[in-house]
């Protein structure tokens, strides 16, 4: 085929742009497969109390441990990220100094939520 | 720009090839499952925050209680269309050729699979507390 228009690309943007979007795409990936893990969980769930404790002693491997952290970690900016995305869509906030603040907003907001997250599902034990 | 070997001008070679016609239905369906994903998800997270996860009675009570399965199942589908969507534009933008078909439908049937086992497991534990 012959060469076709295609749309920018991540060259023409200024790096924070670049980074700010790179990192929705590639959080965004990430959570595709955070959704396997969900439907892991559940179906350990619905397998009854063995095949659960079964899927709770892999899922509380070390390195699973990390695994689920990044993915929080992903969820927390692609959540906040996408709010961001969803504001330019209304035309709110689309100015250059807004955007630099928002960036900053985005990255706050997200450190605080994953420190919060963090605490609450890794350094806290719920009774049952 | 590439060197021209055909007389049409620019305008005429992209007018006969433009749109598909589904890109507006694309970029909708991005942000309408965005806006439903965002409170669906985050209940999900301060839910599994709140919950014992360790006790397997306590999660499956949790799945099974009240709206919960209602909106798990939203959760699953609404998260596995969006995500759909995302990868598809990921694929679309980085993959070219028979790769890329390729990828397409791993990415397709992934997504229906996940979303399969996903709103089986949470009816399987939402019904058998009826029985």
């Amino acid at each position: 085929m012959r060469a076709r228009p295609t749309s920018p690309h991540t060259t023409i943007y200024t790096f924070r742009t670049m980074a700010f979007s790179l990192a929705h795409r590639v959080t965004g990936i990430v959570l595709a497969f955070g959704l396997v893990v969900l439907a892991y969980w559940l179906m350990a769930a619905a397998g009854g109390e063995d095949s659960y404790g079964a899927a709770l002693a892999v899922l509380s491997f070390r390195v699973c441990k990390l695994l689920l952290w990044v993915l929080l970690a992903a969820f927390l900016y692609h959540l906040v990220s996408g709010l961001r995305h969803l504001s330019w869509d209304l035309v709110l906030g689309m100015e250059k100094r807004q955007t630099r603040v928002s960036s900053v907003l985005v990255v706050l907001l997200v450190l605080a939520l994953l420190g919060l997250f963090t605490w609450l599902l890794f350094f806290r034990t719920v009774a049952p | 720009m590439t060197s021209r070997t055909s007389l049409r001008s620019p305008l005429g070679s992209v007018l006969g090839r433009g749109s598909a016609k589904n890109g507006v239905h694309h970029w909708w369906a991005q942000r309408a499952s965005a806006m439903a994903l965002a409170p669906l998800a985050l209940w999900l997270l301060c839910s599994l925050a709140a919950l014992p996860l360790a006790d397997h009675a306590s999660v499956a009570h949790w799945i099974g209680g009240g709206w919960h399965p209602v909106l798990l199942v939203l959760l699953i589908a609404v998260g596995a269309w969006h995500s759909q969507l995302g990868m598809q534009v990921v694929i679309e933008d980085y993959v070219r050729g028979t790769p890329k078909t390729a990828l397409l439908l791993l990415s397709l049937y992934g997504h229906v699979l996940v979303a399969a086992a996903g709103i089986y497991a949470v009816l399987r534990v939402a019904l058998r507390s009826f029985g």
